[in-house]
């Protein structure tokens, strides 16, 4: 009886023990990694960049049925798409390339700092014109 | 006295499972705070990005040369090759940042071009290290 009233008190212990060190943990990990941790968010650049160029490819080469990125330059990734390239013109043809949800994320543009970073912009005027949507939400990997 | 001893057995498991979970909380803390201390990981992130971002705004062909003088010394710390800190995936697209001998951080660009003849230079004492590149376009492409 003796022994296993000190067997459980043992394990209670090793318990308040155990819940110790994972509060010790969790506060080493928690204050590194939001001093550290925070990566240099690049996502708003590079769709400003993606846009510059696909904005350059539109001005030459216009919006025409059977358009593709590749002629403009830009390269698709077949695997986890993490970007939306979204085109249409005034005679309501569409081009799009990449995740769709991203276009509500773009109007939620500011509400959550996970959602994609977006721009917005037009080539031509009038009959010619073509409205573009670039939103990318591109993350690093790491240990590759 | 088997009970005793028992006992005995008893309190010395508890102590060696208090010392192996100690053991294993502080070199998981050592590793983890190891690898920020030198902000090594901050650095590959950061590079990797800037590398990208000369990526997309090249016209090929385009010869590039960056200073990386803060890379090599990361690296050297931990021993890693020079050739190895900046590696370029043409088919993938990617640009691979590691100062560590394991890991490293990876981004994509999407301009649809070919990176040759990507080497460190270390010019002398006085003078950075420079990581050279030359973007071209790809076979194909108009």
């Amino acid at each position: 009886m003796n022994l296993n009233r000190r067997g459980v008190g043992e394990a209670m212990m090793f318990l308040t023990f155990f819940f110790i060190v994972s509060i010790v943990a969790a506060g080493i990990f928690w204050s590194v990694h939001s001093f550290y941790g925070k990566p240099y968010d690049f996502r708003g650049v590079h769709a400003e960049l993606l846009a510059e160029r696909i904005s350059e490819c539109l001005k030459e080469h216009g919006f025409f049925s059977g358009f593709n990125l590749s002629g403009c330059g830009v390269y698709v990734p077949a695997e986890e798409p993490d970007y939306l390239i979204y085109l249409n013109n005034s005679k309501g043809e569409v081009f799009s390339s990449g995740v769709l949800d991203y276009m509500t994320q773009c109007a939620l543009a500011g509400k959550n700092d996970a959602y994609a970073r977006c721009v917005r912009g037009s080539v031509g005027e009038g009959d010619t014109r073509i409205d573009y949507v670039v939103g990318i939400n591109r993350a690093v990997r790491r240990g590759t | 006295m088997n009970r005793k001893g028992e006992g005995m057995d008893n309190a010395l498991g508890w102590y060696v499972a208090y010392f192996v979970l100690l053991a294993i909380f502080f070199i998981g803390s050592l590793y983890y705070v190891w690898g920020l201390q030198d902000g090594a990981a901050l650095w590959e992130d950061v590079y990797a990005k800037e590398i990208v971002r000369i990526i997309e705004r090249a016209q090929a062909p385009e010869e590039v040369a960056l200073d990386v003088h803060l890379l090599t010394e990361l690296a050297q710390k931990s021993g890693k090759p020079l050739k190895e800190i900046v590696r370029f995936d043409n088919d993938k697209h990617l640009v691979t940042v590691s100062t560590k001998p394991f890991g490293g951080t990876s981004y994509g660009y999407f301009n649809d071009v070919e990176i040759i003849d990507d080497r460190i230079e270390l010019p002398s004492a006085e003078s950075v290290n420079t990581l050279h590149f030359v973007i071209v376009s790809k076979e194909g492409t108009v």
